[in-house]
């Protein structure tokens, strides 16, 4: 597995907002098919990383290399074309468009030039129409295409996240808080939806949910206080002394 | 409910200006015709700003700036012996698209309040550019003479053709609008404003868009300009005013923005209510802004969803 090469790799970046030090020195790489999660306690700048990696937070400090590529220097849209994708803490789907336009302005992200035709309607491309749909299709909510997305409950929005996210087989999905909000029944749900993308497409996971980050996760990166203080598997990172001193208050892990 | 077909909407508009026009010279009143091709030229610098802030969320506080800039495209060009409205019109909007490519990388930087104070400085500017201009005018303004010229057949200097001809260009631009809002392009323009942050992240570049956005809305209202020239047979720096930009706006979301037909309807009911009240009474302001207060608070969405009032029971759409 250390053979493989990464599909993201982020080397010493820092970040400082004012006086606040957001991250420091920072270093992570995330492998083809992999879940690496990010966990630590509020304030450990993991919104900073994913903001940064997606391109909306410019670093002080440091590299992100998608496959080998220097990405550091491209804003926002220009890695999402590239493939890092990312869903938010709070949910931001297009509450005034149906589902169906929602997954429509995903697929149509990515088909170039075609978003500039200001005369032909988008509702005579069949082919937009279908691709739209079937993105929907593949987190399950297909049958709520002609619904406003404003009319969905918060973990069908969650899934319409994932499902533009997903458009496109992203090299890199970035989510931040997935199952943020949600009851038992759609965070298992939405843990059940993410196996099933596993593998396929390496994710780098925020999540407070400790009984789901470790039935996801490949990896753990632990952040406090900006830094990186251990990296590994969930076991080696459930019995890390460090951990436990800084994040989970010198308790034994017990996944709640 | 099945929605009706695009050209539903621009085929009314032909229907009732057609309409209009036959009634009133049949009860003798062709006068009014001057009235109601100064509204349908109104309604469409109207809908064109209604792209910037009923789509694309940019709530421009300078697009009259626009009806300066193609007013006086036709006038200097009329001024300077270049009278055909083949080139004049054309001009009209492509000196207007250019000056929006200009301003737009400047305005476009900024977001909210403060894209409302550029616009509002930009227009200022060119408005007293032209006040100084003593060439054509400076702010006693400039004589449009003659009006524009296409075919002998017809004389704009007669206010019934100039109506006909106003009706089918606003027409037309009516209906190149209507498909562009359902076109892909007028998507982004409405993720835009809904969530521009969240279109980035899935790979648009927003500002792109946004500056094609501001230059269309600019040559379609440089159009309105370039026909307000022929209506009034007059431009001066007024055609850009501050308060000019501000009655668009309030057409805009008097009607309903985001809709399109909804700013027409606000051009219609503004200058319809300007011109029977203003013979009544000097301080018929003062009834209109009783009047916006009303709509506000009991039709958010505007005049044009009108008919909620009288079926309460309903759902509103």
């Amino acid at each position: 597995m250390s053979l493989e090469k990464p599909v993201l790799s982020v080397q010493n970046v820092s970040k400082s907002f004012g006086g606040v030090q957001a991250n420091r020195d920072v270093s992570l790489d995330v492998l083809p098919g992999e879940v690496h999660a990010l966990i630590g306690p509020n304030g450990a700048g993991k919104t900073t990383l994913i903001s940064m990696l997606a391109g909306e937070v410019t670093p002080n400090d440091g590299a992100i290399y998608l496959d080998g590529h220097d990405v550091t220097g491209l804003n926002a849209p220009q890695r999402a074309k590239r493939g890092i994708r990312r869903s938010f803490q709070i949910t931001s789907v297009f509450a005034e468009l149906t589902v169906l336009e929602n997954a429509t302005l995903a697929c149509q992200a990515l088909s170039g030039r075609a978003t500039y035709r200001t005369w032909r309607p988008i509702a005579a491309d069949r082919q937009l129409r279908d691709s739209s749909l079937a993105a929907l299709d593949k987190v399950g909510i297909a049958a709520l295409a002609d619904r406003p997305a404003a009319a969905l409950s918060h973990g069908e929005k969650r899934h319409l996240e994932l499902a533009m996210a997903l458009v496109g087989e992203p090299r890199l999905l970035l989510l931040d808080e997935p199952f943020a909000g949600m009851g038992a029944d759609e965070t298992s749900e939405m843990v059940e939806r993410l196996r099933k993308i596993k593998g396929t497409t390496a994710m780098l996971l925020i999540e407070h949910d400790l009984d789901a980050v470790f039935s996801l996760a490949d990896r753990l990166t632990v952040l406090v206080l900006g830094t990186p203080v251990a990296t590994g598997d969930p076991d080696s990172i459930r019995s890390n002394a460090e951990v436990h001193a800084a994040y989970f208050g010198k308790k034994p892990v017990t996944p709640c | 409910m099945k929605a009706l077909p695009d050209w539903a909407f621009t085929a009314a508009v032909a229907f009732c200006g057609f309409a209009f026009f036959a009634i009133a010279h049949a009860t003798g009143n062709a006068i009014w015709t001057d009235v109601a091709s100064r509204i349908l030229v109104y309604g469409l610098a109207a809908v064109s700003l209604d792209i910037l802030v009923g789509y694309a969320g940019m709530v421009s506080f300078g697009h009259a700036m626009f009806l300066l800039c193609g007013g006086y495209a036709v006038g200097i060009l009329a001024r300077e012996g270049l009278v055909s409205g083949f080139i004049q019109w054309p001009v009209a909007m492509i000196v207007s698209g250019l000056l929006a490519a200009l301003i737009g990388p400047l305005v476009l930087r900024t977001g909210g309040v403060y894209f409302i104070l550029l616009t509002l400085a930009f227009s200022q500017m060119l408005f007293f550019l032209f006040t100084g201009f003593s060439r054509y005018g400076g702010d006693e303004g400039l004589q449009v003479y003659p009006r524009s010229e296409f075919i002998r057949a017809v004389d704009l200097s007669n206010p019934d053709t100039l109506f006909i001809v106003v009706l089918l260009v606003v027409c037309v631009a009516l209906y190149a609008m209507q498909r562009l809002a359902k076109s892909p392009f007028g998507l982004v323009l409405k993720g835009c404003r809904q969530n521009e942050k969240r279109m980035q992240a899935l790979g648009y570049q927003t500002f792109r868009y946004k500056l094609l956005a501001f230059v269309i809305a600019a040559a379609v209202c440089g159009l309105a300009g370039a026909m307000l020239a022929n209506v009034t047979g007059f431009v001066s720096p007024e055609y850009g005013s501050w308060q000019r930009s501000g009655e668009l706006l309030v057409m805009v979301i008097l009607g309903g923005m985001g809709t399109l037909r909804g700013p027409l309807i606000g051009a219609i009911f503004l200058l319809m209510l300007e011109h029977v009240l203003s013979e009544q009474t000097e301080h018929w302001p003062l009834l209109l802004g009783v009047l916006l207060v009303l709509v506000a608070i009991y039709l958010p969405n505007g005049l044009r969803t009108v008919s909620v009032l009288f079926r309460r029971q309903s759902n509103v759409s």
